[in-house]
């Protein structure tokens, strides 16, 4: 027995909102294509893509980009939905967890030599160790949305100086730059360093993936094979120079402590980049320091210098990123009018300008030079380069999966950073677990 | 809770299920009433659910098509020493995590149920951490556990003349950590209980000071047994949640569920398999084995709930 | 502790006494637990006066030295944080009226009605709690993209106008704590189920309801996966997918700005659940059968 009254009076405004909701007001732009473009969050890029996205536009009335920023965690996530529903992004790069191989082991990029050469784009600009990055056999799959060129050592020009120190070469050929002279360097510029408040640490380590230091020491952990077709099926964990690398890495904390513990950095790090509030000295990374550290030198004079050799055959690991297309791209054809708009030299150099990330353009590294004014451009020319022509790309890019392998690295790493074991024993211990895993992934994901 | 339907017509040893009108008509509005859940179960729920199951049995990256791949994620989730790893590891932080949470969140509920000075400023600021996005959340507790350089180790040096522990950097204590963190959450909890302890019958509290009841017997015997309702809630929703938590794991070991895989709670290795490996299947078969454990467990849970929680209204 | 022995009449001054020491030692205790609690929002509105500098500052200033109150203006302007607070708004309001009724009717049918599968369709409400999400995720969303929902809200709010297991499962045993015998005497007058639900049991468990909205505000409020997974238009955007913007995949983020736009956005369910105070204090004083 429902009295309509109340029951009506109920049932009458959840209808009516449930139908607003469902019916809703769609807004059809039937007339347009859209293309969207999946992004990373990365502050100082939004006002350069929302500027770059207008230009587009009104030069090509008919379609429409969709701006889509995701933060790094949660990147593959929303992706991977995105094509599992069949509506995946038209353009976008690796950033997320995955690296290029990935999407390319996966089907989900498209080959872009068949769009090149029905016009016959001209590709003579790009530098042709970054193009050549993402190729697979002979097959164009990304072009280059930014390089960072290599890793650098990056030092506070201001601590060097009132330590009496003179400045670290650009030149990667400099044979002297070695890694007993960078120790040298870090012992005399930390001070303070059981007092945590007010500690200045000589070196702060900012290398990723860990595999850099066994690099920096004339030994990749994995062969090179591994770079060509995505897999490891060995790598070099307990080859001398490896453990001497990481025994060197480990030194810095514990036996020379010129360089905070892993529970410093976090503490350290949590607001921001420790270099950047003067409280180290030197800090090697890749080469995003070009835009983290752009436009502060006003705060603290920062410069760069090639990377310490512990080794002549030392190598850094470059970064590149590629802007990819989706293979089920809804409008490819429109994707790839975004592509080539993204990557001429026009608006690149506008990015270059805007967030001071690298480009792989032949003509766009003198505009980069200029940037830096603690820096000449003849230094800058020297040290980019140093690191490009000596170094191969990170495997995070080229190896499948990498974000599992580095956690198995990781896994037996942690205990040499933390101080638990000596080098030799916990890369001893962690070798078969890690060779392992290299072969379950391979098992796993190449293509049958 | 779990009591056979009273309301037999035809005598107590009549087997035969026959409702009397009166009954029809009860089960008939009940039904009515549950009409807004059972169609979004079946509209919204019930497909995804399926699929899910569905997909247990195959290899699915997210973007090619499915392949079937009969029981064999669930036997290699059996022989996958991370997934015992990662039960047990959930397990603990459960048995901790939640059992602490509910005493400490009763406690404050208690105290800021008496006359203090400034009560709704004081419960209001109780119920900050838990509308304080986690991002500052997270950074804090890192903070103040840092072995370092936290207040915490700070002061136990301080005050006790021994190192604290390492805090999240140990495999021992990073899920006891976890767990002091999850008491940020308990906000919550002290909302529900101030309402329930609020809901209690003052007169019940007179009658009893009355009979010459002292506080603890106040406490154990009418308090107690009056918002037992509102604990059975707080401890199953609290064993369902503590089951599933990923979120504080993930954004202070930036996913990995360090150190050496020991903050791995299940959820956790259950993300890396589906967005990280592109184990969508496997991950899938993960789901619906917690989803078993925690059934079981909450099953058990209701059972035993029938000798200690009481409701006023089956009086 | 204090005794209350009401046999004790002399000696009152010291029985008095005892109390009131009890009840500074609870202020003290609250008051030590409030400072431990309100400390992360302090942190929040100290970080935000800083500069982008200052904030990176180890160990941090706990005063800042210089307030820097132009973040604020920078902060909300950096993205159209109008369109999202709005946005925002919109959906919790909406999210809220939708599951209070739906969860509300719901509960009262487990609690007060009896049918020969109201244990195992409970278990089932339950059930749905007990299956992470990051596995239905997937097929949810492919579920929404064919019927070309994606993109707008739909997903987002239709479903909370069907009952959500949590809020269900906590009005059950509220309702389950009021006794029947108000029920009886309406059932008599010839009530509806309906009436009985609307006049009767909802009054009688307000501060449960005030509870239900305090909770699926905030969470409907501070949802980011849902808007995250859902919705790609920017004008469309929530408050904390904006937040989550501020993040630099890089360590550039800056904390100050991040922090000032977190602080203001953290005002609103605070705000509300300072006034919804007063709900909680009406105790319920069953005094008899009076219909």
């Amino acid at each position: 027995m429902l009295k309509f009254g109340l029951f009506g009076k109920l049932i009458a405004i959840t209808v009516v909102v449930v139908a607003v909701l469902v019916l809703g007001v769609s807004l059809a732009l039937a007339q347009k294509v859209t293309v969207s473009w999946f992004v990373r969050s990365q502050p100082e890029e939004q006002p350069w893509e929302r500027t770059l996205i207008k230009e587009f536009e009104s030069k090509n009335p008919n379609i429409k980009i969709n701006l889509i920023i995701v933060k790094w965690d949660d990147f593959e996530p929303k992706l991977n939905a995105m094509f599992a529903a069949g509506t995946p992004p038209d353009i976008w790069s690796h950033w997320g967890a995955s690296g290029f191989m990935d999407y390319y082991i996966r089907g989900m990029i498209a080959d872009l030599t068949p769009f090149i050469e029905k016009e016959k784009f001209d590709l003579s600009d790009f530098i042709p160790e970054v193009l050549n990055l993402y190729k697979v056999g002979g097959r164009i799959y990304g072009l280059p949305c930014l390089t960072c060129g290599g890793s650098f050592l990056y030092y506070h020009k201001g601590l060097f100086d009132k330590a009496g120190l003179a400045h670290p070469p650009t030149d990667w050929e400099d044979k002297t730059w070695t890694t007993d002279k960078f120790l040298d360097y870090a012992r005399k510029l930390t001070r303070d360093y059981a007092d945590p408040t007010k500690a200045i640490y000589g070196y702060f380590d900012g290398f990723w993936p860990g595999t850099a230091w066994p690099l920096l020491f004339g030994q990749d952990i994995f062969p090179a094979s591994a770079y060509e077709t995505g897999f490891a099926e060995e790598a070099f964990v307990t080859h001398p120079q490896v453990i001497k690398a990481y025994q060197f890495s480990q030194d810095l904390v514990f036996k020379n402590k010129v360089s905070p513990t892993q529970a410093g950095r976090v503490a350290l790090e949590a607001m921001g980049n420790p270099f950047i509030s003067g409280r180290a000295a030197m800090y090697t990374t890749g080469g995003w320091g070009w835009w983290v550290f752009k436009g502060l030198e006003k705060e603290f004079p920062w410069g760069a210098a090639a990377l310490p050799k512990g080794h002549p055959d030392a190598k850094c690991i470059i970064f590149t990123d590629p802007w990819v297309l989706a293979k089920t791209s809804k409008n490819p054809d429109a994707a790839w009018d975004f592509l080539k708009f993204l990557v001429s030299k026009e608006q690149q150099e506008k990015y270059l300008k805007a967030v001071g990330a690298p480009q792989g353009r032949h003509s766009l590294l003198p505009v980069f030079y200029e940037l830096y004014p603690t820096m000449t451009s003849t230094q800058m020319e020297e040290v980019f380069l140093g690191g490009l022509r000596n170094g191969i790309e990170s495997p995070n890019h080229l190896l499948v999966r990498f974000d599992q392998i580095d956690s198995a690295l990781r896994a037996f790493t942690d205990p040499i950073n933390l101080g638990q074991k000596t080098a030799a024993d916990a890369l001893k211990d962690g070798e078969k677990l890690f060779v392992e895993t290299l072969r379950k992934i391979k098992a796993e994901y190449a293509k049958k | 809770m779990l009591s056979p339907p009273p309301f037999l017509s035809g005598g107590e040893d009549c087997k035969v299920r026959v409702l009397s009108p009166q009954a029809r008509r009860e089960e008939r509005a009940f039904y009515l009433f549950l009409l807004p859940w059972i169609i979004g179960l079946i509209v919204f729920t019930a497909g995804p659910v399926v699929v899910s199951f569905l997909l247990s049995f195959t290899k699915y990256d997210m973007v090619s098509v499915p392949e079937i791949r009969g029981a064999g994620n669930y036997t290699e989730l059996f022989r996958d020493p991370l997934f015992w790893k990662s039960l047990k590891i959930t397990l603990y932080y459960t048995t901790l995590a939640v059992p602490l949470g509910m005493m400490v969140a009763l406690l404050i509920a208690m105290l800021l149920n008496q006359r203090v000075p400034f009560l709704p400023f004081y419960r209001t600021l109780y119920y900050v951490p838990s509308i304080t996005p986690a991002v500052a959340g997270a950074l804090l507790w890192q903070w103040l556990l840092n072995p370092d350089f936290g207040i915490v180790n700070y002061y136990i040096f301080k005050i006790f003349r021994v190192r604290g522990p390492q805090w999240f950097f140990s495999e021992q204590w990073v899920i006891p950590s976890f767990a002091i963190m999850s008491l940020w959450g308990v906000g919550q909890a002290v909302v529900i209980f101030l309402a329930s302890l609020q809901s209690v019958p003052t007169t019940f509290y007179e009658a009893a000071t009355v009979d010459g009841a002292g506080p603890l017997a106040k406490f154990f015997r009418i308090t107690i047994p009056m918002i037992s309702p509102t604990i059975l809630f707080l401890l199953v929703t609290g064993i369902i949640g503590s089951f599933q938590v990923f979120t504080p794991i993930f954004v202070i070991t930036v996913g990995r569920g360090g150190p050496n895989y020991a903050s791995l709670v299940y959820v956790l290795y259950l993300f890396q398999n589906a967005f990280r490996n592109f184990r969508m299947g496997y991950a899938a078969a993960q789901a619906w084995i917690l989803f078993l454990v925690i059934l079981l467990l909450t099953l058990l849970v209701l059972k035993i709930s029938r000798s200690w929680v009481y409701y006023e209204a089956e009086r | 502790m204090m005794e209350a022995r009401t046999s004790a009449v002399s000696g009152w001054t010291s029985e008095r006494f005892r109390q009131n020491i009890g009840r500074l030692i609870v202020i003290i205790l609250v008051t030590l637990g409030a400072l431990v609690a309100i400390f992360p929002l302090w942190w929040m509105f100290n970080s935000s006066l800083k500069t982008r500098f200052t904030v990176i500052r180890f160990p941090p200033e706990l005063i800042p030295v210089r307030s820097h109150w132009e973040n604020y203006p920078e902060a909300l302007t950096f993205m159209p944080f109008n369109i999202f607070f709005r946005n925002t708004f919109f959906y919790a309001t909406v999210a809220v009226i939708g599951e209070l009724f739906s969860s509300s009717l719901v509960a009262f049918g487990f609690a007060r009605l009896r049918a020969r599968y109201s244990n195992i369709l409970f278990i089932l409400v339950l059930s749905t709690m007990m299956l992470p999400y990051q596995v239905t995720m997937i097929p949810q969303y492919i579920m929404f993209s064919l019927l070309k929902w994606i993109d707008s809200y739909r997903p987002l709010l239709l479903p909370k106008f069907f009952g959500s297991a949590y809020l269900i499962f906590l009005l059950r045993q509220f309702y389950l704590g009021i006794p029947r015998e108000m029920d009886e005497a309406a059932k008599i007058d010839g009530c509806s189920y309906l009436r009985l639900w609307w006049y009767i049991t909802l009054p009688l468990s307000k501060s449960a309801l005030v509870a239900v909205i305090i909770f699926s505000f905030m969470w409907h409020w501070n949802d980011y996966l849902g808007p995250l997974i859902y919705l790609n238009k920017e004008t469309l955007l929530t408050v904390s997918i904006g937040l989550s913007w501020f993040t630099a995949a890089y360590g550039g983020t800056p904390w100050h700005l991040l922090m000032a736009a977190s602080l203001v956005f953290t005002l609103p369910p605070l705000i509300l659940f300072f006034f919804s105070q007063r709900y909680f204090i009406q105790g319920i004083v069953i005094s008899g059968v009076k219909g």
